[in-house]
């Protein structure tokens, strides 16, 4: 099952997404994480989520067109990890078009690996 | 006997969220207006900056956006809602495929461990020569992330993409 949580400008968790009508292929737009993001924009760091299986880690056309979405309705660049049972890849707007989205092999920033270990987990 | 009173006509608050910022649209709106239509008048409201609370956008593009509908209740008129989309995945992605129906270049997951290749359950792999490519009725060559290769036949892979 595909799986999300939202962490903090910190790489802190600050929920999961576990909505109940989530598949092995696919997380279904969702109104309450649209409103859990706005009341935390603040705070955002971005949103990771699962593609489960082994294997390398890149986005479906799915993602980029909803990290784009996600980061016009907010008005700020966020962090979008894609996570696989083998591989974690760390995303994010690279420009110069609305979905140029690339890896950043030079940022620091890093989740914990016990929450994507627990990401995992709830994957399977 | 009292006339019974239907409201038509524009009943509706709307709601809007772009560039960190949210405001309601002045006028009210149909509450079954279409959701192209509702992002339409959208669009030319934050090019003119006709929204309070929202400053204006020159080229403001809502193709990613969504409207969510709100009923009315005894407290609050119907509402609707204009904000960004959030699902993930591949929605296209099928559960199980026919063999058969494998192509060179489709992208597959393994649905069980698949010995003969070395496989997890859960890899992915890519097919490279289709089903009975040799006349013999063998299953579709596919090369998984591990590099091994193996024939792979029916409840063994899921499509993924292609």
């Amino acid at each position: 099952m595909e799986s999300a949580l939202v962490f903090n400008k910190h790489g802190c968790v600050l929920f999961w997404h576990l909505p109940a009508d989530r598949s092995q292929g696919a997380i279904p737009d969702s109104r309450t994480l649209w409103e859990l993001l706005w009341e935390q924009r603040e705070h955002l760091g971005g949103v990771a989520h699962t593609h489960p299986w082994n294997g390398g880690a890149w986005f479906s056309q799915t993602d980029v067109t909803t990290f784009a979405a996600i980061e016009q309705g907010l008005g700020k660049r966020l962090i979008w990890p894609v996570v696989t049972f083998s591989t974690a890849q760390y995303f994010e707007w690279v420009g110069p078009n609305e979905l140029d989205y690339g890896v950043v092999e030079h940022r620091r920033f890093r989740l914990n690996p016990a929450d994507i270990q627990r990401l995992r987990d709830l994957s399977r | 006997m009292a006339d019974e009173i239907v409201i038509y006509g524009p009943n509706a608050r709307l709601n809007v969220t772009i560039n960190g910022q949210n405001g309601d649209y002045p006028d009210l709106l149909s509450f079954d207006s279409a959701d192209g239509d509702v992002k339409q008048i959208v669009t030319e409201a934050l090019r003119t900056g006709y929204i309070p609370g929202i400053g204006a956008i020159n080229d403001p593009n809502l193709r990613d956006f969504v409207v969510d509908r709100f009923p009315a209740t005894n407290d609050l008129p119907p509402r609707l809602m204009v904000r960004p989309k959030t699902p993930f995945g591949e929605p296209t992605m099928l559960e199980d495929v026919e063999v058969t129906e494998l192509h060179r270049g489709d992208v597959i997951m393994a649905l069980q461990d698949l010995s003969a290749a070395d496989v997890k359950k859960g890899t992915l792999g890519v097919v490279f020569e289709e089903f009975n490519a040799y006349k013999d009725q063998g299953g579709p060559m596919v090369r998984f992330m591990n590099m091994n290769c193996c024939n792979v036949y029916n409840h063994h892979v899921r499509f993924v993409r292609r």
